[in-house]
């Protein structure tokens, strides 16, 4: 692509409590980039290394060997702005809903911004924008107590506080989890329109392939501390080998698709939709009958 | 650079699981001969007497395969305190024999200015504290990087019995301090997570100096407040769990893994405790 990556990471390497008996290799020499306005999802299983290379992104574990370079920070120099690395990367932990402490929830969203330091009626703009840019109305909720929401709207809060920082990335760990099925998709929507409406680019991870494929640019499959495929969803599907040998289920129609074709009927197996799913096996069968 | 992996590096209350003699001890010898080495260590005033100790102490260490690096980790955030209580202890030390305020023996003293000095028995007492404190910490580190929580606490369990006929609830007491200690490094883990969520924030721990007393307090709402909620949650979750599997008490409560002291186990317990023993009442030359 022509446009320089918002997210370059060149082999880097991490391991737990170095130098002790108990130390932990989590990063093996991990490869990524990511444009700026993607949508990327990290994949693997848990142990793959999916949180810590989420925590390098702003700052939070500083690389032991190898690049990062985020929002053209180098975090890898001695002396790297890390609190700038903070503000352009806005890192949203899995269930956020636990950090939420103060009694109201505009307070708490106003957290972030004045620890910058900005003016009252800055703060004030920034809290409205942000709890509007997740679907919580700034009147109706910034007085409302924290501990008295719903677990999908503490969510929200949660990832408005992070918004009011005004990232340029959006990195969310496991955002799907704990979430009802109707929970989970108005959060995948949500976060497509933050993109889509605000040029944020979202790098999260998730286990739900089924759910996220049909809204993420790009996927990474990540295994042992390593990143072992990466491409579009129809790309790692047409040939899913790699994340069958993870251990990995892939999604219904894909999956679908495959065991079509293994019994014999020549369809494809880059497709993401059930409708796509449908006029495959249509078209497929017409063809077959004639 | 705030280091958040800082509160995984306290090696009190880790277990490193192990094949080794240490390992394998009755928890309930190794809980008393840690005691009776605590006596010696914390009563014997003679430098020979330490330092049997702190070889003996060494000594077991490398029997139970632990760095004895790691095992000295612990020290490494209580480093700064040992240095200013060894400094005081030199500076300020007076024998205070009858109303006299001066050190009982003059020649013994190699500097003075005002309230200060610098004596012989000042830098003796010093470095007994100095050693005690480093015995003293691995003493318990050895015990608990050797020893697995629950068969620690079903060894307290046990040497607390008898007090029971006495209505002394050993199970209880066992039961609080295991789920205490169990959940030290859950809840590490989670301050940990807190204060890195709250660090996306803007929040800074660390790397912009507040003297403040008042903000310094105030920096800790974000992560206490959370803290406390998800530490209530947790605990009534766990009721529920017990509950739920009809926890009842102590009462006629038997376990799968019955403690069972052999001839060796009371052998290592009874040396440890005559080899102490002996420390605390032969007086050594220094």
């Amino acid at each position: 692509m022509s446009t320089k990556p918002i997210i370059d990471i060149k082999d880097l390497w991490y391991t737990y409590l170095r130098g002790t008996p108990l130390e932990h290799v989590a990063l093996r020499g991990v490869n990524l980039s990511v444009q700026p306005g993607e949508i990327v999802a990290l994949v693997g299983h848990t142990g793959s290394g999916k949180s810590t290379l989420l925590q390098h992104l702003n700052g939070l574990l500083m690389p032991q060997s190898g690049q990062v370079r985020v929002a053209g920070i180098d975090l890898h120099e001695p002396g790297a702005d890390v609190e700038a690395a903070r503000r352009a990367v806005g890192l949203v932990f899995q269930y956020p809903e636990d950090q939420l402490f103060e009694p109201t929830v505009g307070d708490d969203v106003a957290f972030g911004p004045r620890n910058l330091r900005l003016p009252r009626s800055e703060v004030r703009e920034r809290v409205r924008v942000a709890l509007e840019s997740v679907g919580l109305g700034f009147d109706a909720f910034r007085d409302r107590s924290t501990f008295g929401l719903s677990g999908g709207e503490m969510r929200r809060v949660a990832i408005a506080g992070v918004l009011a920082m005004q990232p340029q990335v959006l990195a969310l760990d496991d955002p799907l989890a704990g979430l009802d099925p109707g929970g989970r998709a108005s959060l995948l929507r949500l976060l497509a329109e933050l993109r889509d409406r605000q040029g944020l680019t979202i790098v999260f991870v998730s286990h739900a392939l089924d759910e996220i494929a049909g809204v993420v640019d790009t996927l990474h499959v990540l295994a042992e501390g390593r990143v072992v495929a990466s491409g579009s969803p129809r790309e790692i599907f047409r040939s899913p080998e790699i994340v069958l040998e993870m251990g990995l289920r892939l999604p219904e129609v894909p999956a679908l698709m495959q065991r079509l074709r293994a019994a014999g009927f020549p369809v494809r197996t880059d497709v993401l939709t059930v409708e796509e799913a449908a006029e495959e096996i249509w078209r497929t069968t017409k063809s077959c009958v004639m | 650079m705030a280091d958040y992996e800082v509160l995984r590096h306290v090696t009190i209350g880790q277990y490193l699981p192990g094949e080794s003699l240490v390992h394998t001890l009755d928890p309930r010898s190794k809980i008393v001969a840690t005691i009776a080495l605590i006596a010696a260590i914390t009563t014997v005033g003679y430098f020979t007497g330490q330092l049997v100790l702190l070889a003996f102490l060494v000594l077991l260490v490398g029997l139970a395969g632990i760095p004895l690096r790691y095992a000295l980790g612990g020290l490494r955030p209580a480093l700064g305190m040992i240095i200013l209580l060894a400094a005081m202890q030199v500076l300020f030390y007076r024998t205070y024999a009858g109303a006299s305020p001066a050190p009982s023996d003059a020649s013994a003293v190699l500097w003075q200015a005002g309230p200060l000095n610098l004596s012989l028995p000042g830098l003796r007492l010093a470095g007994l504290t100095i050693l005690k404190l480093v015995e003293m910490m691995l003493a318990v580190s050895l015990l608990t990087l050797t020893t697995s929580l629950t068969s620690l606490s079903r060894a307290i369990e046990s040497l607390l019995s008898p007090l029971g006929r006495l209505g002394f609830p050993a199970h209880e007491v066992a039961l609080a301090m295991t789920i205490a200690l169990r959940f030290v490094p859950t809840l590490a883990e989670e301050l940990e997570k807190i204060a890195k969520a709250q660090a996306s924030r803007g929040a800074d721990f660390g790397y912009r100096r507040r003297w403040s007393f008042v903000q310094r307090v105030r920096r800790l709402v974000p992560l206490l407040v959370p803290l406390f909620v998800t530490s209530f949650r947790r605990a009534e979750e766990m009721v529920v769990a017990m509950e739920a599997r009809c926890y009842t008490g102590g009462h006629g409560r038997s376990s799968y893994r019955r403690l069972r002291a052999t001839a060796l186990d009371l052998a290592a317990a009874g040396f440890v405790i005559f080899a102490a023993g002996l420390l605390i009442v032969v007086p050594f030359p220094i």
